[in-house]
């Protein structure tokens, strides 16, 4: 396998949607956008809404705190288990019209022709695509890891005089991004090599994204704790899963499905 | 020595139908023309030999190997298909060096042939721009320097002329001479019978889906094509009833003057009688051409 080949299949889709602002720009901006509000909304709740919410709901470390740290408790709670996972998924979801566009869109363009005319081998074009969606994802969800961190920690600053992040199991988040991020790339990509044209492949990208929900909402619902161990335990099943879908994915991808 | 393509008993099928039926073919160095109407099995047979498709029946040797599985066979094959299949949102420059990326070439060595390439093809003003923008002759143009970027063995053109201007297309028949002069094997799909006769070359005509005959190209008059019709044009308005009386049927019978006529002609060697007729009788001759709808009709 030359990993160069697949980078340049990865760059020259890059590079296209790289092309036009109206197909980036939503794609982005809005997960950017995002990252800069819900901080200030939980803000906003941590401040008017905490006792009453740590009343109805058993959250880990925020029921059990003091009437004075309650709202600083929360915000940290909120930050942390609730942002988390949300910016965990969010970028995934935005950056599925890529993958969904890999090979539908080469298909339905007519350009995938001379991509298998040209001496590349399927796990160098499956790797290829799926990097061409993998890299700007993981790349902005960094960033919008980093802008909703940083305003996190300016308004805790400013209301509690405490920084809240970095935390460990905040850190492992992090580390896991590129791990969840790869699984439903994977995954997009193998239906986009199977389907006929983008609109269906977007269609069955959509249904994807509902089992990704679940991590945000049942932290959110405190039926999920995001400790360290539990988050070390996902990075390991994700390793597993990505291997075997990226295996599966070879074994049954078709060159002549694309033309 | 066997040719570099061997076809042997090859049946293609897409659902319920048949678009190669039993084709056996070997190709010989030089030129190979793949002559037949649409719907012939001319493009699949092609892609075919590309590695494009799976074939459903018989086998397919391209120097050798089976173009489906090996992917090192592809490093000596190009195929110019009948769409360009070039990135619209790149530039042509973009375009090249990808796929010159892939073909193991360096930047220099890609943009070297394709600077040689667009040169020659008077498309070189173009490397900057978007394939987006592009005339659809020039995408013509783009997709043959990609083609040819990785100077293969066996090249493979799907009507490459189709949509090119007089000179463009004699620089691409240029190309094929060349790669015929340095042994290797060119094959070439058209349904345009004058391409055809510009090559002394091989011809294999497709019909259906199956090889009906295997000829030169120069023998095609004399032995394939038999019934077909001219197009004779005066270099001055003649009078209708002056025609008639040479016994010229009028394709429009009510005209009084006409500019050129029809002419049904069962062998070649009758166009030469029937000018003679017209020039004995003090008519002048501008230019005749053949009709290309007889191509339906070829080996019937």
């Amino acid at each position: 396998m030359e990993i160069q080949k697949s980078f340049a299949v990865a760059k020259k889709d890059i590079r296209e949607v790289f092309s036009s602002i109206s197909i980036f720009g939503p794609m982005f901006g809005i997960p950017l956008a995002f990252s800069a509000l819900l901080p200030i909304f939980s803000l906003y709740i941590a401040i008017n809404e905490a006792p009453s919410i740590a009343l109805a709901i058993n959250l880990s470390g925020v029921s059990q705190a003091l009437p004075f740290f309650k709202n600083i408790a929360f915000m940290t709670y909120f930050s942390i288990n609730v942002l988390g996972p949300i910016f965990m998924t969010m970028p995934i979801v935005t950056s599925g019209v890529i993958a969904a566009d890999s090979f539908a869109g080469e298909k339905e363009r007519r350009t995938a022709e001379s991509l298998l005319l040209s001496p590349v081998t399927k796990s160098e074009l499956l790797l290829g695509k799926i990097l061409a969606t993998f890299i700007p994802a993981v790349l902005m969800t960094f960033a919008a890891f980093a802008i909703y961190g940083a305003i996190v920690n300016i308004l805790s600053y400013a209301y509690f005089g405490a920084y809240i992040l970095p935390t460990l199991s905040w850190l492992t988040m992090l580390g896991a991004v590129p791990l969840l991020a790869l699984a439903p790339i994977s995954l997009v990509v193998l239906i986009s090599s199977r389907v006929k044209g983008i609109k269906e492949a977007q269609q069955l990208t959509s249904l994807l994204v509902l089992p990704l929900l679940i991590l945000p909402f049942s932290s959110l619902l405190g039926l999920a704790n995001l400790t360290v161990v539990f988050l070390l335990e996902l990075i390991a099943s994700l390793v597993i899963i990505d291997l075997i879908l990226f295996y599966v994915s070879v074994a049954t991808f078709k060159r002549e499905a694309l033309i | 020595m066997g040719g570099a393509v061997i076809m042997r008993n090859v049946t293609k099928r897409f659902k319920s139908v048949t678009a190669l039926s039993g084709v056996s073919f070997e190709s010989r160095n030089g030129i190979n023309i793949l002559l037949g109407p649409n719907g012939a099995g001319k493009s699949t047979l092609l892609k075919c030999i590309a590695g494009l498709y799976h074939i459903d029946h018989g086998s397919v040797r391209v120097l050798g190997k089976d173009p489906y599985y090996s992917n090192e066979i592809r490093y000596k094959l190009g195929m110019l298909s009948d769409n360009y299949a070039l990135y619209d949102y790149l530039s042509v420059r973009e375009n090249l060096l990808f796929f010159g990326r892939l073909f193991r070439l360096t930047r220099t060595a890609t943009l070297e042939r394709a600077r040689r390439v667009l040169k020659r093809l008077n498309a070189l003003k173009f490397i900057d721009s978007k394939v987006y923008a592009l005339s659809r002759g020039t995408k013509q143009k783009v997709a043959f320097c990609r083609t040819v970027l990785n100077d293969p063995d066996v090249l493979l053109l799907d009507e490459p002329t189709a949509f090119l201007d007089a000179s463009s297309s004699a620089q691409i028949r240029d190309f094929m001479e060349e790669y015929k002069a340095h042994g290797k094997t060119v094959i070439f799909v058209t349904q345009k019978l004058d391409e055809v006769m510009r090559f002394d070359a091989r011809l294999s005509i497709l019909k259906g889906g199956r090889l009906v005959s295997d000829t030169k190209t120069y023998s095609l008059y004399n032995s394939v094509l038999r019934n077909f019709q001219v197009n004779i044009r005066f270099s001055k308005p003649v009078p209708a009833l002056r025609l008639k009386k040479l016994g010229i049927t009028l394709v429009n019978p009510s005209a009084e003057m006409v500019n050129y006529v029809t002419v049904r002609i069962r062998h070649y060697k009758d166009v030469n009688r029937i000018l003679r007729k017209f020039i004995s009788s003090g008519i002048y001759i501008l230019s005749v051409d053949y009709l290309e709808p007889l191509l339906t009709s070829l080996s019937d």
